[in-house]
């Protein structure tokens, strides 16, 4: 009876996995159109036209800094490159305990205001201490508050937004010069639009000198080196796959373009949660759909930003745990939406996709090497049929990551030096040799922590 | 059940042969791209110099004389939009880029204004916004309703150029289906419209029944010089449809503050805190010392956008409104108020 069960168990995996790649090759032909799409937009120097024909509604970019010291000039260097002429630079310093406000204030020429700050439309749980304006440039606002989380430092910064539109970029990450106008164009041009994604590059290895890339690179360190593979896979199709589904549940915290009214009416960010940039992407899905409302979520691959990513393997455990918890929780506090008719075919697809083929893929892969172990030590292990399925698995990541660099090279120009082709081939193949087995181990931890640590509930979100 | 081996097997080599595939393309494509850009970096670059050879020489713009490889749309297009960065304030420029746009650019756009190509519609829309004729109108109108959203933006302002009525129509049928953040940006392209366009607007708020465009057209009127409409527009204003009446309230304090006053004043007390809201702003805006008492019992509305909205009407009327507001808010004192008052302008 036990060796059945395993039998059953092990048919059970390989058809889930199965099912999964089947998904992954649909989501890569739907992205195929708008990569096309986009082959054919770089051609043109759409966003100046645009810049300069229409009157561009304002823009107000959020940055939440905890111990930045290290990358905040850059980052905001590279908002105040940006060729979108409409934005205002609205930086969170959530009670950083190095230099990441006295580098801001000596910058920028920074005075403390003698206006006091009180939330009205979005609750906050931390103290604002000060408010800072510049002599010099008259778009830039900083506000000191005590230290809760990232999530409460962008509930700050949404109070204190005055604009129709924000964007939410990390205080570690640089955005290139076009992004912003990328974003809005996106918004602008298709109809009910009220959010906008776009893709994250490793900055790690790149030469960047004043808010500028001057070089990109990829990385040609193993850990940094697969995270851009995942980056890849990630942002290309996983995202632009979803656009004509009606949009990904996720977008990356690192730059996401959001209506100012749509987060206030839902009371702003999650807090204490990690993926917060998951959640309230997937709130605005459940929103919309609950007022009837003709809605987009949109995801545009022309708007990119560059992020710093763990180079160490501590780090990334720690990053890939949290996130994992903040995966869970943000699609369990939706879990009303997973088959439900009332959603359409985000509750029928969109949701269980990323529920059972996102965020548990990590489970039933463990499970999967669990029951190697299992099937081995009770005879009945088919060693060629194990292989074989290897390295189809081996043969299907590698495709994957190699068609996304295809998709790149000749849409987006991101890596343009012709060794970048070996070597992405090279981490592809090696990935399934000790890599992924990490991934799967920290999002299981994560997982698991999930379950057993007391989240507090959405109610701590709320309009003030 | 037992696994079959040849599945898989075919499997992996499919997978084996695309992997191949994929990396002999991206080395092709690489070259490719590559090739294509360093030639039409050379072949714009011989434009500019010709073309400015032509302006030192201070000569006409002759089209038998231009050589016939180099009429291409891609590579004239963004030419032609750097030169006339660069010759902003030469005027022996101008006849130049407008030879060049009505002999060369205006046939080339008219070529291709219904190309499968969306670059090719993008530049015959951008060539149709400088220098469409009327009998341009049906191919604008088609673009009007074309699926790349960019092309549609260019045909907006290219349906103006040539003053088409059937291409203005469409346009707003189109623009009632986008955000109000593109209906905003969309409708700044009918300012310094002709008259004739202001027309073809007031024709639509005539002959069509849908709401969703009389919203629209009603905010498009309010690009232009006030004019008196000749229907009633009080239908409007007491519609179910918020937007609509929001739109007409709006039209009416643009026409006639005073004709607007009673109209504001009623829409204060509406269940919309929308309505609420946009009134109390137009009341912000004109002079409306007769309304102090009503702004002032919109201090005590649920909703707090109503509050601060009543709060900046009464302030915005001067030493009149300031005294409601305190008498309401005793504990304001002037130096947070004014400071936050400054620090909201500049985060505007």
């Amino acid at each position: 009876m036990l060796m059945n069960a395993v039998i059953y168990i092990n048919w059970f995996i390989l058809c889930y996995f199965v099912l999964l790649a089947a998904g992954y090759i649909f989501l890569l032909i739907n992205s195929l159109k708008d990569v096309f799409m986009r082959y054919m937009e770089i051609k043109v120097d759409n966003t100046t036209s645009m810049t300069k024909v229409l009157k561009i509604p304002a823009v107000t970019v959020m940055m939440a800094a905890f111990n930045e010291e290290d990358n905040i000039i850059e980052a905001v260097e590279s908002v105040l490159n940006s060729d979108y002429t409409n934005t205002h630079l609205l930086i969170v310093n959530d009670g950083s305990t190095d230099n990441t406000l006295e580098l801001l204030i000596n910058k920028y020429k920074l005075y403390k205001t003698s206006s006091s700050f009180v939330a009205k439309r979005v609750k906050i749980q931390s103290e604002v201490k000060g408010v800072y304006l510049s002599h010099s440039y008259s778009n830039i606002t900083v506000i000191d508050k005590t230290h809760y989380d990232k999530s409460d430092s962008l509930n700050v910064a949404l109070d204190a937004c005055r604009t129709p539109l924000f964007v939410t970029v990390d205080a570690d990450s640089i955005i290139e010069p076009e992004t912003i106008s990328e974003m809005v164009l996106y918004l602008l041009t298709q109809p009910h639009i009220v959010a906008v994604g776009g893709s994250v590059y490793i900055l790690n290895d790149c030469k960047v000198k004043d808010g500028k890339i001057i070089k990109a690179s990829m990385p040609y360190s193993y850990l940094l080196g697969m995270q851009a593979c995942e980056y890849l896979r990630s942002f290309i199709f996983a995202r632009s796959g979803w656009n004509s589904l009606g949009g990904a549940l996720s977008f990356s915290g690192t730059m996401t373009l959001l209506e100012t009214e749509e987060i206030v009416e839902l009371g702003g960010f999650d807090l204490h949660n990690d993926a917060y940039d998951f959640e309230i992407v997937t709130r605005l899905h459940a929103r919309k759909i609950e007022c009837e409302v003709p809605y987009q979520i949109g995801y545009t691959s022309a708007a990119s930003a560059w992020t710093d990513v763990p180079a160490t393997f501590k780090t990334y455990w720690n990053q890939r745990v949290n996130w994992q918890v903040g995966t869970m929780r943000s699609l369990l506090l939706h879990k009303k939406m997973l088959f439900n008719p009332k959603y359409g075919l985000t509750g029928f697809f969109t949701y269980p996709f990323f529920l059972f083929g996102d965020a548990l893929a990590p489970v039933v892969e463990f499970v999967a090497y669990l029951m190697l172990i299992i099937s081995w030590s009770l005879g009945i292990l088919d060693g060629y049929g194990a292989l074989l399925l290897f390295v189809t698995c081996l043969g299907f990541i590698t495709l994957l990551t190699m068609a996304n660099f295809l998709i790149s090279l000749v849409s987006y120009n991101k890596y343009q030096r012709i060794r970048d082709i070996p070597w992405v081939f090279c981490l592809s193949v090696i990935e399934l040799f000790g890599f992924h087995q990490y991934n799967v181990i920290c999002r299981v931890v994560g997982t698991i922590r999930y379950f057993f640590v007391k989240r507090p509930s959405l109610s701590s979100v709320g309009s003030a | 059940m037992e696994l079959n081996y040849n599945i898989i097997e075919f499997a992996i080599t499919v997978e084996v042969i695309i992997i191949v595939l994929i990396i002999i393309s991206s080395y092709v494509l690489t070259a490719i791209i590559y090739v294509r850009e360093q030639a039409n970096k050379k072949a714009q670059k011989d434009i500019k110099t010709y073309l400015r050879k032509q302006v030192l020489a201070n000569q006409s713009f002759s089209v038998e004389r231009f050589p016939r490889k180099w009429k291409k749309m891609h590579l004239l297009f963004p030419v032609i939009e750097e030169l006339n960065k660069f010759y902003s304030n030469d005027s022996s420029w101008e006849p130049i880029a407008k030879g060049l746009m009505t002999t060369v650019m205006l046939p080339l756009a008219r070529k291709y204004a219904h190309s499968r190509i969306w670059i090719y519609r993008f530049y015959a829309c951008k060539t149709f916004e400088s220098v469409a004729e009327k009998k341009d109108a049906d191919a604008i109108f088609r673009l009007t309703n074309d699926s790349v959203p960019l092309v549609y933006i260019h045909s907006i302002k290219a349906a103006i150029q040539c003053c088409s009525e059937k291409a203005v129509k469409n346009i707003i049928s189109r623009m009632a289906e986008t955000s109000w953040i593109t209906q905003s940006v969309c409708s700044e392209f009918f300012k310094n419209a002709p008259t004739e366009v202001q027309n073809m607007i007031e024709n639509v708020l005539l002959t069509s029944k849908e709401e969703g465009m009389r919203e629209v057209a009603y905010d498009l009127m309010r690009q232009f010089h006030p004019k008196d409409l000749k229907l009633d527009v009080t239908e409007d204003v007491n519609s179910d449809n918020i937007e609509l009446r929001i739109a007409a309230l709006k039209y009416i304090t643009h026409v006639n503050k005073d004709k607007a006053l009673p109209f504001l004043i009623k829409a204060l007390e509406d269940k919309w805190w929308k309505l609420k809201v946009v009134a109390l702003h137009r009341l912000s805006l004109m002079d409306a010392s007769g309304a102090i008492k009503a702004i002032a019992a919109c201090l005590d509305d649920p909703g707090w956008a109503v509050r601060n909205s009543a709060a900046e009407a009464l302030k915005a009327l001067g030493p009149e409104g300031e005294k409601e507001l305190r008498a309401r808010a005793i504990e304001l004192d002037d130096m947070p108020f004014k400071a936050k008052d400054r620090l909201s302008k500049m985060l505007w």
